[in-house]
């Protein structure tokens, strides 16, 4: 075929726009247009000293020092602790809880279940033997009587 | 024959004895009778709010204690072979142990997974 009816194929058949990126902002504002935005919602409008007391005015503003007052109070009536300046007190090395028992018992209880040796120990005139330990034993010894036994321990 | 150990302790019964794993037993049996002592005094030495002198003192005798009292010596071992690597806590085993109790149906609950 001549050059000059080469036909379009595949990427260069669709147009240039389907190649342009689409900003991620622009969706999500065309997401939210119907609804409005949670701050302005009616409920937050109002001050919070409504729910204080009765005799309060809605436009007198609460000053920090009673706001402090009613969080002492709250922390001492709660028995929590309260510390608006975060000083370091040491508080958490005591608040953590102890791990003393669960650490020391980490590799079994010995009194739990009796032993090889316990049922040997109750028990001397059914003269019982583990197999093991016999094996091992004999196998020391006569490493020993070829003079091949473990070496003496040096003292110093 | 002297004990090999400050103080005497009673030999753990129930899972595999090494010279490591009693070196481990007898820290973590330190650490849990001095632990209340050690709490105390790491409380004073940072607490910013007492005075400075009882602070410096508090501190200097947290770091006299002996080292077998203090809980970052303590390494979990495994209790079936006494390795100290791979173990995992859940089981107290290393990585083989577990795999070789678990293929022999010893670990209630665990089998080959597959999903």
């Amino acid at each position: 075929m001549p050059k000059a009816l080469r036909y379009k194929t595949g990427k260069e058949m669709l147009p240039r726009i389907f190649f342009q990126k689409i900003s991620t902002t622009e969706l999500h504002i065309h997401e939210n247009l119907h609804r409005p935005h949670p701050c302005t919602s009616s409920i937050l409008q109002f001050p919070l000293l409504l729910y204080f007391s009765p005799t309060m005015s809605l436009l007198k503003k609460v000053s920090q020092a009673q706001i402090r007052q009613v969080k002492q109070l709250s922390a001492q009536i709660f028995g929590e602790s309260y510390n608006p300046d975060n000083i370091r007190n040491g508080a958490k090395v005591l608040a953590a809880p102890l791990k003393g028992p669960a650490i020391a018992s980490y590799y079994g209880d010995n009194n739990s279940t009796p032993t090889f040796k316990d049922f040997k120990q109750w028990f001397p005139e059914l003269k019982l033997v583990d197999p093991k330990e016999e094996y091992r034993v004999m196998m020391v010894a006569l490493r020993k009587k070829r003079n091949k036994g473990a070496p003496k321990k040096k003292t110093s | 024959m002297p004990f090999r150990f400050p103080v005497k302790f009673e030999l753990p019964k129930h899972c595999y004895i090494n010279a490591r794993v009693l070196k481990d037993q007898f820290k973590r049996l330190q650490v849990a009778e001095h632990e209340v002592t050690r709490k105390a005094l790491k409380y004073i030495a940072r607490n910013t709010e007492l005075p400075a002198k009882a602070r410096l003192e508090a501190q200097l005798q947290l770091a006299a204690m002996p080292k077998y009292t203090c809980q970052t010596q303590i390494r979990d071992r495994c209790v079936a072979t006494g390795h100290s690597r791979s173990v995992i806590s859940d089981f107290k085993l290393n990585r083989t142990a577990f795999r070789n109790m678990a293929r022999a149906n010893q670990i209630p609950g665990v089998q080959k997974a597959s999903w």
